[in-house]
């Protein structure tokens, strides 16, 4: 069983190319992405061909949809389903294309939605995604007053130069600790301030429009839709909302997954990610856990090596956004709270440390912003980041202006989606064959005379998916299978006639029951075993010849 | 600007002499139901129109209404623009006495506006956003189905507490069909046994031990195996608990029974949640469960420390509440009683930085006193001593005695036990001391909310066109104008204290810490002509602030203090060398 994975995850996985110097200058994010503005066009159209139907999860602060779009739905009772959820924090546009994609390839006919419902929700913070593919680089949503002075978002970024755009500044500040990295000038290095080198401060390009002399310190939003979940909330930070679940966003997110319990798996296509290196796992989740437990992870380590062969680090990024640690996040939630096996991924990371043709070499303690840059600057010909210019800042004197343009570091340049989106099609279409599915096996019953009948059975799980997550297990949220026993006019002398189990291992985990029963007519005992992501099984306890 | 409406008050107080006479009568000798709840709100409003207004602030799962009594006299302000009390009751349905206590504070203040001088301040100058009833379906379902003084705690959300697809399925049983669910015993073989019979008193059970033999065994609460998965009672009506599900410190229910899918996943929590979060002005909360005698204040888990300052206005309203209730102790939630995760006065304090006590209605003993039952169970034992004031104080009415009953699991039993008005709640003689006592607590929680005023205002001529301004704020109530609590998590907007005039340049300005020392001021600051004041003006005690100006002589001043909780202030004057 293991070896015909492993042949499987080999064909799966894509060749790794070497970070190559394009020869053209690829396109600057959002160029060639979906609009993001006419994302509920783009849904009914998927929808309208395949048979799909579009829920509203939400309505956004201001006024956009929350969509998600279900696919392969069907009658069939115990279909499991998968939930598919990009770009929570509203900069990964990249994510929202992939969920598209995805949304086009399970049309009608996929492997997948042949036996599986997916929803997919491409965009599930409309609002911040807009923004910042419009350049405002804001992926927060909801007024909030961070310098409570009573006034709200008062004191945002600003087109100081006028560029047209409001980037960053570096500000003199002999207190900061960061300085500009020798290897790179433009980049942001930390300060050694022992040395007696100067600081500076990054600041997003903008002014004092309050007058507290303090710069740029109470932008536009405030919440993050992806700190917002009850898992780890961080209580009293500005960014984490009022209360958990305090966002259209989150709370249509959250009672979506909480209305579906045939969710079998959660996918989320975000800053989170556990499937290019899927940690080890602790046995036991403890109170305000955040690490994956080992049953979990396993299955985690094997889709990894179908989605990337051995080489995950490099093809994928484990390395959450600054200071993004999971608190709060939907995924966490997801998996820690409601139990259902959930994969996360960031799609893409940068090629800080790869050899890049064409590139020169940093010396070894190069920052990562240099080696950022370096890449950047192969990639889109020096058109990612503005160089630094002096200027006259009105509050602070000579500030410098430029610096990073909005998308380029969370996501890769359109020309790559392609090669994206094959290893994610691929890795879908094998997930057809992975859902928990129940059988009943060594099935024994014995007359014992007297119109008294002994009935074994073995119930199988022959996925390699459990019935239910290991957090699902310890957190007690998703319902147990259930066997109940039947014996029409008879009576159970041992054993349960309803009893529950917790659940079935993925790959062959089983469970023997017994009972024990009179039935003076001889009509035949039935058993039957049901779960919510793995359907029904039923078997007749015909008397073994 | 407060204007008193009655200048003079009547001069003989309505309750002397026993000749008072209510504009509106309530018995406060009995409990009522939701729908008359929500009657003697509406006798309330339709009485004193000028100072009730009533308000659905949401719907509970079966669709009763959250009604809301904002209760303020109008004619001095809107009671959004005045520091409010918020009173709730029974967000445990079968807790009921919270929902009395609460209409009893709205109902006495209103009596006594024209002849009790604090009840007309506290009518003119405060607001009290009571809720009687945080649980409106959990009360009915108390009121009005076969329960147990403890059964009911949860709201009517159909939940699946045994996890096995089915809702609600296996809830207790009315066996013996009087109205009541009491408990189930069972005779066994001598030696099989857990409980024996009292033998003087043969209701009373009596634990066996040592070389004791039993012949009893205790089955629960009366039920039957509904659904037939070998278990009893495993999935009643509901199943969770709505003071595990408010935001601060909340867990999932795995960590906790109860806490619900998430924060405000109810809608009856949702609605109070939705209400408090748009009313900055609330400055104290007080909320009524029930029962052993116990007005409690957070932390209620060991996550967090209150601060210092703080925990002294809630010791000293603490204090006074032990001395105002009887048998009622003053306690921490996690430290002298239980953990509680998500509980609403640990949002209410620790999320939003509002004083909040939860009063626990109703000490046993006030009741019982000094029992001396003769039977064994009767020494020490809770069963006995309650029985014997079951038969002589009640003359046997609270108490079902023992029945035989043919269970179909169980076979021969028998059913009996307290009645659910025994043991929670007040009998029906001691209810409006119960009642007048917790309100009057509220009142004066009402009262220690700051209160702030200029004590002076001077000014000092530096020369050269220099002044330095110093003004002194005092607060003589128990309260801050702002908790440290909330200047500590950054809730809601600090008190803002600004100076303007004519002409006049504010360069600096801060707090004075030390009286002599005029020049140690807090500096640098932003906006000196407009002072963020983190923490507030101190509970009984003063802020000094000084600014220094240029202006000139005789330019008129005007100092303007604001808060979220606490009435605004203006001094105007000149500046002028004293």
């Amino acid at each position: 069983m293991l070896s015909a994975l492993a042949i499987l995850a080999l064909v799966l996985s894509q060749e790794q190319e070497p970070a190559a110097a394009p020869l053209e200058p690829r396109t600057l994010p959002p160029g060639g992405y979906a609009d993001l503005g006419s994302m509920p066009d783009h849904l009914r159209v998927i929808a309208r061909a395949n048979n799909g139907t579009l829920v509203e999860l939400a309505r956004t602060a201001e006024g956009r949809p929350v969509l998600a779009l279900s696919l392969g739905a069907s009658q069939a009772p115990g279909r499991p389903e998968v939930m598919i959820v990009a770009n929570l924090e509203g900069d990964r546009i990249a994510a929202t294309e992939l969920a598209l994609l995805l949304a086009r390839h399970c049309g009608v006919g996929s492997a997948l939605t042949e036996v599986a419902t997916v929803h997919f929700i491409p965009l599930a913070n409309p609002d911040a995604a807009v923004r910042a593919a419009a350049g405002e680089e804001v992926w927060r949503g909801g007024a909030v007053d961070e310098d409570r002075d009573g006034l709200l978002d008062e004191d945002g970024p600003r087109d100081l130069d006028g560029d047209g755009r409001a980037l960053w500044m570096r500000v003199p500040d002999p207190s900061a600790s960061s300085r500009p990295d020798p290897a790179d000038a433009r980049a942001t290095d930390t300060a050694e301030r022992a040395e007696g080198e100067s600081g500076g401060r990054l600041l997003r390009e903008g002014g004092d429009a309050d007058g507290d002399r303090e710069l740029v310190e109470d932008p536009p939003g405030g919440i993050r839709v992806d700190v917002n979940f009850p898992q780890r909330w961080r209580e009293h930070r500005s960014e984490s909302g009022p209360f958990a679940l305090s966002t259209p966003e989150g709370r249509g997110l959250a009672d979506f997954l909480l209305a579906h319990p045939h969710i079998a798996l959660v996918i989320v296509l975000d800053d989170q990610d556990n499937s290019a290196e899927p940690p080890k796992g602790k046995d036991r989740m403890e109170r305000d856990a955040s690490d994956l437990l080992t049953g979990d992870a396993a299955l985690l380590k094997l889709w990894s090596k179908r989605l990337y062969g051995d080489d995950g680090k490099a093809a994928g990024s484990s390395k959450p956004r600054d200071g993004a640690d999971g608190a709060g996040s939907f995924a966490d939630w997801a998996y820690f709270q409601v139990g259902a096996l959930t994969l996360t991924s960031s799609l893409w990371s940068p090629p800080l440390d790869a050899k890049l043709e064409g590139a020169e070499e940093l010396p070894k303690d190069a920052s990562e912003e240099a080696k950022l840059l370096r890449w950047a600057d192969l990639t889109y010909g020096g058109a990612a980041f503005v160089p630094w210019s002096a200027f006259n800042h009105p509050q602070r004197g000579a500030v410098e202006i430029g610096g990073w343009l909005p998308l380029v570091r969370a996501n890769p340049p359109i020309e790559e989606m392609e090669g994206i989106a094959a290893r994610w099609t691929g890795f879908l279409d094998s997930l057809a064959s992975d859902f928990a599915r129940l059988e009943w096996d060594r099935v024994e019953v014995t007359d014992l005379g007297g119109g008294v009948y002994e009935a074994r059975a073995t119930l199988v799980n022959r996925g390699l998916m459990p019935t239910m997550s290991s957090a699902g297990a310890q957190n007690r949220r998703p319902r147990p299978l259930m066997v109940s026993f039947e014996v029409p006019g008879g009576e159970i002398l041992a054993g349960r006639k309803v009893q529950s189990v917790e659940r079935l291992d993925g790959l062959g985990g089983t469970r023997e029951f017994r009972w024990m029963y009179r039935s003076d007519s001889g009509a035949v005992a039935q058993a039957r075993a049901s779960s919510q992501t793995a359907g029904e099984a039923l078997v007749s306890l015909e008397v073994s010849r | 600007m407060i204007l008193s409406l009655f200048l003079s008050f009547a001069a003989v107080p309505q309750e002397a002499g026993g000749q008072w006479s209510p504009r509106v009568e309530i018995a406060w000798n009995r409990y009522y139901d939701y729908d008359s709840v929500l009657e003697i709100e509406r006798k309330l409003a339709e009485a004193w129109p000028e100072f009730v207004q009533l308000q659905d602030i949401g719907e509970s799962h079966e669709g009763r209404p959250m009604r809301l009594l904002t209760l303020t006299n109008r004619a001095t302000g809107t009671h959004d623009a005045k520091p409010a009390m918020w009173v709730d009751g029974n967000v445990h349905g079968n807790e009921v006495q919270g929902s009395e206590a609460a209409l009893y504070l709205a109902w006495w203040l209103l009596e006594h506006y024209a002849t009790n001088e604090r009840a007309h301040k506290l009518l003119d100058e405060r607001t009290f956003y009571i809720l009687p009833s945080q649980n409106p379906d959990g009360r009915d379902h108390w009121f009005h189905a076969a329960n147990t003084a403890s059964s009911s705690r949860t709201g009517t959300r159909p939940t699946d507490n045994d996890r096995d697809g089915l809702y609600d399925e296996d809830d207790a049983n009315d066996l013996d069909g009087d109205g009541e669910i009491t408990q189930m015993r069972k005779r066994v073989p001598l030696g099989e046994g857990s409980h024996r019979l009292d033998l003087v008193d043969p209701r009373v059970m009596i634990p066996v031990s040592g070389k004791e033999q039993g012949d009893w065994i205790m089955l629960g609460q009366e039920g039957i195996d509904d659904d037939d998965d070998g278990r009893i009672n495993e999935d009643g009506k509901g199943g969770y608990d709505m003071n595990r599900n408010w935001p601060s410190d909340w867990q999932p229910n795995h960590i906790q029974f109860g806490a619900g899918d998430y924060p405000f996943s109810y809608s009856e929590t949702a609605a109070v949640g939705r209400f408090l979060l748009s009313r900055p002005n609330v400055a104290a909360v007080q909320s009524f469960h029930n029962s052993g005698g116990m007005i409690l204040r957070g932390p209620g888990a060991d996550y967090v420390t209150y601060p210092r300052s703080d925990i002294r206005v809630y010791d000293e309203i603490g204090a006074e509440g032990e001395r105002m209730l009887p048998f009622y102790n003053y306690m921490i939630i996690h430290a002298d009683l239980y953990t509680v995760h998500g509980g609403f006065v640990n949002w209410t304090y620790e999320g939003l930085g509002i004083f909040s006590f939860t009063n626990e209605l109703w000490a046993g003993p006030q009741y019982q006193g000094g029992s001396s039952s003769e039977s064994e169970g009767g020494r020490g034992s809770r069963s006995g001593s309650q029985l014997e004031w079951n038969d002589s104080v009640m003359l046997g009415d609270i108490y079902t005695g023992w029945k035989p009953y043919l269970h179909p699991e169980y076979g021969e039993v028998e059913i009996g036990g307290f009645k659910r008005q025994h043991g929670r709640v007040a009998p029906s003689f001691m209810i409006e001391e119960m009642l007048h006592r917790n309100a009057m607590f509220c009142a004066r929680h009402a009262e220690e909310i700051a209160e702030v005023s200029f004590m002076r205002v001077s000014s000092e001529d530096l020369g050269g066109g220099l002044w330095r301004v110093t003004a002194v704020l005092k607060n003589d109530k128990a309260m801050p104008s702002r908790s440290a609590m909330a200047a500590q998590n950054g809730n809601g907007t600090p008190d803002r204290l600004t100076i303007s005039g004519n002409g006049l340049s504010v360069i600096a300005g801060g707090e004075q810490r030390d009286r002599f020392r005029p020049e140690l001021i807090d500096s640098p600051v932003r906006r000196p002509e407009r002072l963020l004041l983190d923490n507030g003006v101190p509970g009984r005690g003063r802020l000094t602030i000084s600014w220094l100006v240029s202006g000139a002589a005789g330019t008129a001043l005007k100092l303007r203090f604001e808060a979220e909780k606490a009435d605004a202030v203006e001094w105007t004057g000149t500046l002028n060398a004293e």
